[in-house]
């Protein structure tokens, strides 16, 4: 299945959905299609609003038919919580309706009442039938008449767990050489402000038209800041806010939506534009954003925490958070002494490397024996045994170097390791060649490294990657989800 | 020998503004002089028949007098007075009347105390100092869409559109945002008081470039090119779209008259049909931003229609003496929302109001908004009413009729204090 | 139909609402719901009566509208006449005025707005040209998809919108996620009219990438003074550094338009950082108070005077 990373910003947008409308209802179709649906994928890259929302909504529509992925949750549920646009929220409506059972999406029906309340006075005649219909054309549907289907489908079924969706979680580091304006005016390089405490960075811009997304940021923003203080917590975290729009968004501005929102500025409040190297940042965090020019197109809500070396140690996106759950991942984070957290992030790395330095062959064996023997141990003698035993463990750790690539979409730490693997094996065993063997252990290491390493830099579009910050699990709050 | 005046609790400059409802006021001697028996002082306009005049009064509901004489100890202690404007002789410049204290046996003057009698007017007629201090603190108040006036367009958008709207509590919510955006602009100049535009009268003197704009051909309004209003700037955007379905210099808008709308009925029930007519014709006598909800507060002209708007509703009450909240003819849904017989959230008697009480809600139309922009109401310095998370209810005796600390600091210049 | 025809039908529609309102022995005026029942029904029958003049048709609903606001029947009767294309374009423009006005005050209306784009979005097309810009303008105040795609083809294509080019680019003012800035700067630097270049400057005040062409416009002393006062106060938005020192030149410069110089003169006094109203432009602003001017530039001197006197 060709997926959607072939279209970009010249794609006809027609040649997109009828895309869409060729996926098969397979695991792999609905992968496909729920791909689309990342805001910062480049087929949005300069494409207008509407556009953009044609496509997010033709191809949310399209899970009705070919069923709803786990992948796709976090769009959908965002479009009933927060949307405002009549097409994307009877969309994700209809999206719902994809799902194995009504009993799997049991949970999704507070999302339909805030839906429903949301359309209430936004409402639009629409149809799906076709990506562009004849205009002007009489009534389809509407989103309340698709959010009452998918109730009526719902029927009476009793809430049950989420499923878990692929964990998320992104890497910061501090783009270099980005400087950082604040609402005074006052520069300061990224990771200055960015270090040192944890820290909590949203994003927004003051031209986005939809309340529930920017303005209720920045509200929540201020409520967290007073949850804090409450909690004596002011001082031994930073909070901040950037926004996407540096251009228009100019420290005047910024200072005036944040106290109108009731932010309270200070040494570690303080709201930010990226002046230039905007892009570095949105590539760091792989924020969830795309322009029609210099105008924001899609952007999603989102949040993250970061610990006190400039790390994510949390992300909230596409939901509403709350200020009691960020507050609750901050004191986390606080309790965690930062040595640990820099061992925690060695340790999967050191994993793979110590398993590629275990003697698996005689040739090794011999290696160690005659360093050791240098250092003036003595080791015992080689034992036939050992041989398979090193086979299985060279096996055992090109698995797991599988399994990691699957979740990471890495794969080339693995065909490093495999080519190492079996010039190791070819020059140790079968060919007897040390030059071989040893060209085999050293690409066997290098994978093993570049396995244990972050990805230093991303596009947005490439998609997530856990790097080494611990998997995101969910938990089932009232109302939302919480990535922790 | 020298005497001290203190109107509305203090006694500089920024006190010094009254309206039509009595402004409590202290007098006394400063330096008495060597007298030891009580000094017999006359209260008068130093310059009658100029400028805004003043009534005085020692009794808050009886009707003032030109002039009040007092005797005031020598030892100094206060002595209390009121005073408030002679209707309808309002100030036309900041600090142009004066209460002038003579000692009434010698005539010497003891004290002046200049201060302005701050009247709510109807824009055609404002003196070409009123027009341009009013269109300069607005214009500074929108800063080029960097001032505080941003608060105010956010407060009216789509989201928040019920709170305000469709309901009894209209009139209300609507007399609480005025006070809100004329107190702010009161910290810019405190001379301005806000004009209202009478729609049910030709205003040619209003739609003109060198106050809030002549519209050309295209419904974009064009200013004198000494007009800082042609700085207007919302939502990032330039300019102000409007043009009008009737003749800008000899048409009123297509409204009911002013005696049609007061005669909708007695109760309040029946006169707050006048948010579809004359309100609602109002803005729809415009095209561009003014016909539209979400986009009326964009335009300057949309807080002056409200101001008549508020000012039928205070005509209104005076002709059927509805000051009481507590009469279910003044206000209709006593009590808060959820309780029994209520309305909407926001719309009770007892319910605060939405932004200045800062809740938030879910943002469904049973609830309050997400966001609640802006804070509590802007505070003011010569009165303590209403308060700054006020209520539906609290926003109905502007003139503190019910009890002289509830009047709210504004007056309009054909709505007396007494009828 | 003309303005001219529009105002005298509305006059007329005015002159006549009384006679459709309750009568005070009608008793209706003091009870909460239902009020007069008796002249609602009274008003519908004219209302629904295709033989009796479009005004008193109007007129009638103008009356029952208070107490009707949130009946469900009365609000499709206004859709179903306003997109009846065999009433008369002045029966139809007068109940979408009365539409309009519904919008403030009619819940019942504003949850049908499904029904209220639907009815709209044809009559985008009627012959007449003043329905056709009053509902061009009430989809795109309600950010509708399809006028926007519409007013945005008419100006990057040859597809025409029946209403005039101007008109077009103002409507798309209403949602600047909408425009289309490329085409805009286009407009604005080469429009056929200074109108037209106008209404484009206007938009791109909302565009960090058109800066240097709005710095542009304003140097441009061959361009009408109303878009170059438009593109100050735009490029004020984007560069406010930029814009002081592009108005003390102008302020500074005999040569210029003296309107312009007003304006620049008035954005210094008002929204300039204090210390952009420095010595030198202060002596001069002096200096110039001694001469004869313009009136618009003799007031901006006032005006900064007495700002400066603030400082």
């Amino acid at each position: 299945m060709t997926g959607a990373a072939r279209f970009d910003a010249s794609t006809p947008e027609e040649a997109i959905a009828a895309w869409v409308e060729s996926c098969p209802p397979t695991p792999d179709g609905r992968a496909a299609v729920a791909a689309l649906l990342a805001e910062q994928h480049p087929l949005y890259a300069g494409r207008s609003t509407n556009e953009t929302a044609r496509i997010r909504g033709y191809a949310l529509a399209a899970f009705e038919r070919i069923g709803l992925p786990d992948q796709a949750w976090p769009c959908v549920l965002n479009e009933l919580q927060n949307g405002d646009e009549a097409y994307l929220v009877a969309a994700a409506a209809k999206a719902l309706r994809g799902a194995s059972s009504p009993a799997a999406v049991a949970f999704a029906a507070p999302f339909l009442a805030m839906a429903r309340d949301n359309i209430r006075y936004a409402d639009a005649p629409l149809t799906f039938d076709t990506y562009t219909p004849r205009r002007p054309a009489t009534r389809g549907t509407t989103a309340a008449e698709e959010i009452g289907r998918t109730v009526a489908w719902l029927g009476d079924v009793g809430c049950c767990d989420a499923p878990a969706p692929p964990s998320s979680a992104t890497r910061a580091i501090a783009p270099a050489g980005v400087t950082l304006e604040d609402q005074d005016g006052a520069r300061m390089p990224f990771g200055s402000f960015f270090s040192g405490k944890p820290s909590v960075v949203a994003f927004f811009y003051s031209r986005c038209d939809n309340v529930r997304k920017c303005s209720l940021t920045v509200t929540r923003l201020a409520a967290l800041q007073r949850a804090l203080d409450a909690r004596g917590l002011a001082g031994r975290v930073r909070l901040s806010a950037i926004t996407y729009d540096p251009g228009f968004d100019g420290p005047a501005r910024l200072a005036s939506y944040g106290r109108e929102r009731g932010v309270a500025f200070g040494e570690d409040v303080r709201f930010f534009r990226v002046p230039a190297g905007f892009d570095d940042v949105r590539a760091a965090f792989d924020l969830g954003v795309n322009y029609a020019g210099a105008i924001v197109n899609r952007h999603r809500i989102e949040l993250y925490v970061l610990d006190r070396r400039g790390r994510v140690a949390a992300s909230f996106t596409h939901l509403a958070w709350n200020e009691g759950e960020v507050v609750e991942c901050l004191e986390r984070v606080l309790r965690t002494p930062s040595w640990l957290g820099a061992a925690r992030a060695s340790a999967a790395g050191a994993a793979s490397v110590l398993v590629v330095l275990l003697p698996k062959c005689p040739l090794c064996l011999g290696a160690y024996a005659s360093a050791l023997g240098m250092a003036g141990l003595q080791l015992a003698p080689y034992r036939s045994w050992l041989l398979p035993a090193a086979i299985v463990l060279v096996l055992a750790h090109l698995l797991m170097m599988a399994r990691r690539a699957r979740r990471t979409r890495r794969l080339l730490p693995l065909c490093v390791s495999a080519a190492g693997t079996l010039a190791l094996v070819a020059g140790a065993i079968a060919w007897e060649q040390p030059v071989l063997a040893g060209a085999g252990a050293a690409l066997t290491i290098a994978g093993a490294v570049m396995n244990a390493m972050p990805r230093l830099a991303r596009r947005p579009g490439q998609g997530f990657d856990a790097g080494s910050v611990k998997p995101t699990t969910w938990r089932i709050t009232p109302s939302l989800f919480v990535r922790m | 020998m020298k005497t001290d005046v203190a109107i509305n609790g203090g006694t500089s400059s920024a006190t010094n503004y009254v309206t039509w409802s009595p402004s409590p006021a202290e007098i006394w001697l400063s330096n008495p002089d060597g007298a030891t028996a009580p000094v017999n002082v006359t209260l008068r306009n130093q310059r009658p028949g100029v400028g805004g005049q003043v009534v005085f009064s020692t009794d808050p509901a009886a009707a003032g007098s030109d002039e009040l004489r007092l005797d005031l100890p020598p030892a100094g202690t206060r002595v209390r007075f009121h005073v408030a404007g002679k209707f309808p002789h309002a100030s036309t410049a900041d600090r142009d009347a004066a209460v002038e204290v003579v000692e009434t046996a010698t005539g010497a003057q003891l004290s002046l105390t200049r201060l302005m009698v701050r009247i709510r007017k109807d824009a055609n007629v404002l003196t070409p100092g009123e027009r341009d201090r009013f269109v300069s603190a607005f214009a500074t108040l929108n800063n080029a869409g960097m001032g505080r006036f941003s608060i105010f367009r956010d407060m009216h958008r789509g989201s928040s559109y019920y709170e305000a709207h469709g309901n009894a509590g209209f009139l209300s919510w609507h007399r609480a945002y005025l006070l809100d955006l004329e107190r702010e602009l009161q910290d810019i100049d405190a001379s301005v008081a806000l004009p209202y535009w009478r729609f049910d009268a030709p205003a040619p003197n209003l739609f003109h470039g060198e106050f809030l704009g002549e519209s050309d051909r295209f419904g974009t309004v064009t200013f004198a090119s000494s007009n800082p209003i042609q700085y207007w700037r919302t939502d990032g955007g330039q300019g102000i779209t409007r043009s009008t379905l009737f003749d800008q210099r000899a048409d009123a808008a297509f409204v009911l008259s002013e005696a049609e709308t007061l005669d909708y009925g007695i109760t309040y029930l029946a006169f707050q049909q006048m948010e579809v007519d004359p309100h609602g014709n109002a803005h729809t006598s415009f095209s561009g931003w003014l016909e539209n909800p979400a986009t009326s507060p964009k335009d300057p002209v949309f807080f002056l229609l409200h101001c008549n708007v508020d000012r039928l509703w205070a005509k209104w009450q005076q002709a059927n003496s509805r000051f009481d909240q507590l009469e279910l003819e003044t206000y209709p849904y006593q009590g808060s929302a959820g309780g029994p017989g209520a309305t909407r959230v926001g719309h009770n008697r007892l319910d605060t109001m939405w932004p200045w009480n800062g809740v938030t809600g879910s943002g469904n139309p049973t609830n309050r908004p997400p966001t609640a922009p802006g804070g509590g109401l802007a505070p003011s310095a010569i009165v303590q009413a209403p308060a700054l998370k006020p209520t539906v209810g609290e926003m109905i005796d502007w003139q503190g009729r019910q009890a002289p600390v509830s009047r709210m600091g504004f007056d309009y210049d054909d709505v007396s204090f007494r009828p | 139909m003309t303005d001219e025809n529009r105002r005298s039908f509305e006059q007329q529609v005015r002159a006549s609402v009384s006679k459709y309102r309750p009568r005070p022995d009608e008793g209706g005026l003091e009870s909460a719901r239902g009020f007069a029942p008796s002249a609602d029904e009274r008003a519908l029958r004219v209302a629904r009566n295709k033989k009796a003049a479009a005004a008193e048709r109007v007129a009638a609903l103008h009356a029952a509208a208070p107490s009707l606001r949130n009946d469900e029947a009365f609000v499709l009767l206004l859709l179903e006449l306003a997109g009846d294309t065999t009433e008369s374009p002045e029966l139809r423009a007068g109940v979408l005025r009365l539409l309009r006005q519904l919008r403030f005050s009619s819940v019942v209306l504003n949850e049908n707005r499904a029904r209220y784009i639907e009815t709209l979005r044809p009559i985008m097309d009627d012959p007449d040209p003043t329905l056709r810009e009053d509902a061009i303008g009430m989809l795109a105040q309600a950010k509708d998809e399809y006028v926007q795609t519409r007013l945005v083809d008419s100006l990057t294509s040859d597809t025409a919108l029946g209403a005039p080019l101007e008109k077009t680019i103002q409507f798309l003012g209403y949602d600047i996620h909408a425009a289309q800035f490329p085409a805009l700067r286009r407009m604005a630097q080469s429009g056929p009219t200074a109108e037209a270049r106008r209404e484009a400057v206007r938009l791109l005040a909302s565009d960090p990438e058109s800066k240097d062409v709005l710095r542009d416009i304003l140097r441009d002393k061959r361009e009408d003074q109303q878009v170059r006062r438009a593109s100050a106060n735009a490029y004020m938005a984007l560069d406010p550094v930029g814009f002081e020192q592009e108005a003390r030149a102008i302020v500074a410069d005999e040569g210029e338009d003296s309107d312009v110089r007003a304006a620049s003169l008035s954005a210094l006094a008002h929204f300039a950082h204090p210390s952009a109203r420095d010595a030198e432009l202060n002596d001069y602003v002096d200096a110039l108070e001694k001469r004869d001017l313009p009136k618009p530039l003799g007031e901006a001197v006032r005006t900064y005077k007495r700002r400066r006197g603030s400082d």
